[in-house]
């Protein structure tokens, strides 16, 4: 049985800051798509997506975004759950793939399941055990320094309270080296960087 | 001559039916190189004492209820509370216990992950554990759980915990124990669990 090495990927981007009382119940974000060559794009990868955690404790998320490398050397859409029923990857490329230069608008939201997707092109539906949430994450991630992640922009970044949706107004910012993170707005940063 | 045709043309379809059924299933076989997954609680949090949290959190209003007394060997090392650029703890905090002193989330023996929820997060139409109450307290138990850190993987010998999951009031206590933790120790931590206060 095989399980992921979460913490050797690299990051850049925001996490959500809490605070006393009951979490907001989705996030979403404009993602500007950037489409990178990198040396090897058979081992590696990078993604940018907007996550929700279940729980830190047992490493629980779901997750919507794109991803360009390994299994998919083009980009394309992807949802991934990881639950205590087990991981779930589901490449969402039957209708569109995500071009390079335009931006799409990502979100998950929380009512009894989670729905997410990418407004106008496609939107799925899952039960997850558990069924509520501890935390919010908007991030880009790769899988080696060598990816070059310049032009990344995510931008009008989002919680769900109710029926409305408003911009965050809290963040913690995660900077892997050799990331850069650009903080412009609570809901907007930029990110850029690879090595050498 | 044409029968037999259909018929095995429709028992492939079945087959493709099936598969494409099942590929839409979770698995416990993670493909590691692909996984994605996210940014580590560590990253967005500071390593503080039990009291710090106590404290910060009592001034806010907040009611933790901690373990009175631990199983033989057991220690509370650090807590790994989310807090912002200011220095304020926010309301997302990772108690860790160790016998050896470990204070990575991936690796303790006991993890207790203390967040604010208005229950049990877990429903008897989806979730595979028990429920129950303890101290007339709402509880949910798993015996089974996946971990998704390799360290712990390597660790424990083992890819699963126990999850016990305990609301008290405005709080939800996630307690993610390895196997060196019988569960009958955990349900006790539970029982004689307490309203902290500052010393």
């Amino acid at each position: 049985m095989i399980f992921p090495v979460l913490a050797a990927h690299k990051y850049a981007g925001y996490y959500y800051y809490g605070t006393a009382g009951s979490p907001p119940q989705g996030v979403s974000a404009v993602i500007y798509t950037i489409d990178k060559l990198f040396p090897t794009p058979g081992e590696h990868f990078y993604c940018q997506w907007v996550t929700i955690v279940l729980s830190y404790s047992n490493g629980y998320w779901v997750q919507v975004g794109y991803n360009k490398g390994f299994d998919s050397p083009s980009l394309t859409w992807y949802t991934e759950i990881y639950d205590s029923g087990g991981y779930e990857l589901d490449w969402q490329n039957e209708t569109y793939n995500p071009s390079s230069g335009n931006t799409y608008h990502y979100y998950i939201y929380s009512s009894d399941d989670f729905t997410m997707g990418v407004s106008g092109k496609f939107s799925v539906t899952n039960e997850t055990s558990p069924t509520s949430y501890v935390d919010f994450q908007a991030m880009c991630e790769t899988t080696d320094i060598s990816i070059d992640i310049d032009g990344t922009d995510f931008d009008e970044i989002s919680y769900k309270q109710g029926e409305d949706w408003d911009f965050w107004t809290r963040h913690v910012v995660k900077e892997d080296w050799p990331y850069d993170v650009t903080e412009w707005e609570d809901y907007d940063f930029d990110a850029e960087g690879s090595w050498p | 001559m044409k029968k037999p045709v259909i018929i095995v043309v429709c028992i492939i379809l079945a087959a493709l039916v099936t598969l494409t059924v099942e590929t839409n299933e979770r698995s416990e076989d993670l493909f590691e190189p692909g996984v994605k997954g996210f940014a580590p609680f560590e990253d967005k949090a500071s390593k503080v004492s039990f009291e710090e949290v106590i404290k910060s959190w009592s001034e806010q209003g907040i009611e933790l209820y901690l373990p009175k007394s631990l199983p033989e060997g057991l220690k509370p090392t650090c807590v790994w509370v989310e807090t912002n650029s200011e220095g304020k703890m926010g309301a997302i905090a990772l108690f860790i216990y160790d016998s050896q002193g470990k204070e990575n989330i991936s690796t303790a023996e006991l993890v207790i992950e203390v967040t604010h929820r208005i229950t049990i997060p877990f429903k008897s139409e989806t979730a595979k554990g028990t429920f129950t109450k303890i101290n007339n307290w709402d509880v949910y138990i798993d015996e089974d759980a996946p971990v998704a850190w390799k360290e712990y993987h390597d660790m424990y010998k083992t890819t699963s915990s126990i999850i016990i999951d305990v609301q008290i009031g405005q709080l939800n206590y996630w307690f993610r124990a390895s196997p060196t933790l019988q569960l009958a120790e955990i349900i006790e931590m539970i029982e004689n669990m307490e309203k902290t206060a500052v010393s």
